[in-house]
């Protein structure tokens, strides 16, 4: 290993979004990368080598033959970072799983789609072991820097594990459910500041749900907020279809009707007066 | 490093970090640190609306303001202000308490640098503010606070105190909505903690003055007259209407709650509540008696020096009670959800005695799953008293 450490930065099926993120930066970026040397980044340069430490790796595994390309990666790494939320998650095209991947193929190539090849949509996380996820869609630029600083020095960063209501509550945003919407801010895991909330959206789980979330809580509210369960489900799915709550609950509702079985009764208050 | 005392360890940590804190003003007194207020007023004055605008125009320019504006449809929040114009006289509850005057959702306690020989010292900010429009409730939230994070372990924690002594704090009075409740726990007609406070009257506002600190503003404005003996009963009959509409009560003394609370403690209601619980933690953010924090370091780009930066914490958080070697005190739902209220009428009741719950109803309003504090603690007593006639 060289003075500095070498990074690289690799991506499989992707927007490059997370890494067009890294890239925006800026001054703050230059600073932190004087203390590594970047050797290998198609999105951003020209250079490149097969001589690395630490590996960013964005985008999700969707065919076969990337997963030799992703296990040399990881052989050649020290670490391996999964960068944003398709490579910690599967991204949103996991809804993608939903369907057969030759009727995609079909539906997205007609006559060609014998030249393109579709699998299941997963994380990097199936295919070797991560280090560190870096949640989000895309990923938020100063948990990159700090993520980068934490691995120059050694220390362990800690992945934010607390809902989005924590650091929208923190900034004293309405909420949304107070404007009349639904967000699936109580479920989600943080570390973007709520940057949707700030601006009138709701959060749409892109980071990913919190470990042990009341997935069947989040549902009974959103019931009586007057959404179905396949609408709920398919909220979820956007970016958490492979989370094994939100899976159960895809499940329980492909039972006929009269069988489905619900994970925790609505329990109302004000029942004892 | 986790700040919930209740945790074991960190009530230590709190007396080692005050005997290595030489520098911190008033770790050693940790007594009375602010003047005190008295329940009732010295004085009365009144001030029209254009001149309280100006009183707070003049806090503004002269130090800083913090008070309530409007952020949303329906939602409030203390803030920075330039504009006394922004402030919102009127309101019923805040996103946040304005407990983050002195202990700010993040805040910079220490900067460091790298292989440093010396301690660094702690950041206090103790620039002159004004806090305005402090509703009852939070008024005596800021008295719990007061003694949490000052007397309590005979340590005080200098960043607060530094905030805390350089506030004036100016109250003011409230109607209650159906989430109210501080009838049920002895706060709806607080005056501790205020230097001046605020009841609207039809010539704009009868002023309590309550301390020395409160009469600066008054001497400046050429406004303020003194009441006349139908004005200095305002407060008293506000007081007694806003009693009248509340509507949310706790349906037991509160002396008799951590008894109560204690033979029920494998109550169902708090498997219920569990359930229909996100564990976001939203409850204890906005609480205005809460006071947990959590510590972290970041270093600056040039990875060479670094900041200490203080947080709040919840003890709703799956990760709140995990300790060295990986164990999780409360890695149940049910058992995070059972703390909250414990905490408040047991635990801290029997410590400070008096419950470390206002009424302001922030919780129950802003729990997006509907759990009512309220509800929950009568749905406990009800099953209390249900076995006590078995």
């Amino acid at each position: 290993m060289s003075a500095k450490p070498r990074v690289a930065f690799f991506d499989f099926a992707c927007c490059e979004g997370c890494q067009l993120t890294v890239l925006s930066i800026g001054e703050p970026l230059i600073e932190v990368l004087k203390h590594v040397d970047i050797v290998s980044w198609r999105e951003a340069m020209s250079e490149r080598s097969d001589e690395f430490d630490i590996a960013f790796v964005e985008g999700s595994i969707n065919r076969e033959s990337d997963v030799p390309r992703l296990k040399r990666i990881r052989e050649k790494a020290k670490l391996v970072v999964a960068l944003g939320s398709c490579a910690a998650l599967g991204g949103p095209h996991v809804s993608a799983n939903r369907f057969e991947p030759s009727d995609l193929l079909k539906l997205a190539y007609g006559e060609k789609a014998g030249n393109y090849e579709a699998g299941e949509v997963r994380p990097i996380s199936a295919e070797i072991e991560v280090d560190l996820p870096i949640y989000g869609c895309p990923i938020d630029a100063n948990e990159f820097v700090s993520v980068l600083k934490h691995l120059l020095l050694g220390r362990p960063y800690r992945v934010p594990n607390e809902a989005v209501c924590y650091e929208c509550k923190l900034n004293g945003y309405e909420c949304v459910f107070d404007k009349g919407m639904v967000c699936l801010g109580p479920v989600t895991r943080c570390g973007c500041n709520a940057i949707c909330t700030s601006r009138g959206h709701r959060c749409f789980g892109c980071r990913g749900l919190v470990d042990d979330p009341n997935v069947n809580a989040a549902r009974d509210v959103l019931e009586e907020h007057g959404y179905s369960l396949d609408e709920i489900i398919g909220m979820f799915q956007i970016y958490s279809q492979r989370a094994p709550r939100v899976q159960q609950l895809a499940e329980a509702a492909a039972e006929p009707q009269e069988k489905r079985s619900k994970g925790s009764e609505p329990w109302r208050f004000g029942s004892t007066t | 490093m986790r700040g919930d005392p209740d945790n074991g360890v960190p009530v230590a940590i709190a007396r080692v970090r005050g005997a290595f804190c030489p520098q911190c003003p008033g770790s050693d007194t940790a007594g009375e640190m602010f003047e005190r207020s008295e329940r009732f007023m010295r004085r009365a004055a009144v001030l029209s609306e254009t001149g309280l605008r100006e009183v707070l125009a003049r806090a503004c320019q002269k130090t800083r303001l913090m008070a309530p504006v409007r952020r949303g449809k329906t939602s409030f929040d203390f803030e920075w202000i330039d504009d006394p114009d922004a402030v919102q006289m009127d309101y019923v509850r805040t996103v946040l308490p304005p407990k983050k005057a002195f202990l700010p959702v993040r805040e910079m306690l220490l900067e460091f640098a790298r292989g440093a020989q010396q301690a660094a010292a702690p950041l206090l900010d103790d620039a002159p503010f004004v806090l305005f429009g402090v509703h009852p409730c939070d008024l005596t939230a800021i008295n719990q606070l007061d003694w949490a994070m000052g007397k309590r372990h005979g340590v005080a924690d200098p960043h607060y105190v530094a905030r805390r002594s350089a506030a004036l704090i100016v109250g003011i009075d409230c109607m209650p909505d159906e989430y109210c409740f501080c009838t049920s726990v002895d706060s709806s007609d607080a005056r501790e903690g205020a230097d001046l406070f605020l009841t609207p009257i039809d010539a704009g506002y009868l002023v309590e003055v309550l301390t020395d600190r409160g009469e600066q503003p008054l001497a400046e404005s050429g406004d303020g007259r003194d009441a006349t003996p139908e004005e200095e009963a305002a407060p008293r009959a506000h007081g007694a209407e806003k009693k009248r509409r509340v509507t949310t009560r706790i349906e037991s003394e509160l002396e008799a709650l951590p008894d109560l609370l204690e033979r029920r403690y494998g109550a169902e209601v708090f498997e219920e509540t569990a359930a229909r619980c996100y564990s976001c933690g939203t409850c204890t953010n906005v609480c205005p008696t809460c006071f947990c924090f959590d510590v972290g370091d970041e270093v600056d780009l040039l990875l060479a020096s670094g900041t200490r930066e203080r947080r709040y914490d919840s003890c709703q958080f799956l990760d709140f009670a995990v300790v060295a070697g990986g164990h999780n005190f409360r890695g149940e739902r049910v058992d995070r959800v059972r703390h909250r209220w414990f905490r408040k009428f047991v635990y801290l009741l029997r410590e400070h005695g008096a419950p470390f719950c206002v009424g302001c109803g922030r919780c129950s309003k802003f729990c997006t799953a509907e759990i009512g504090l309220v509800d929950v603690l009568n749905s406990v007593l009800a099953e209390a008293k249900e076995e006590a006639v078995r």
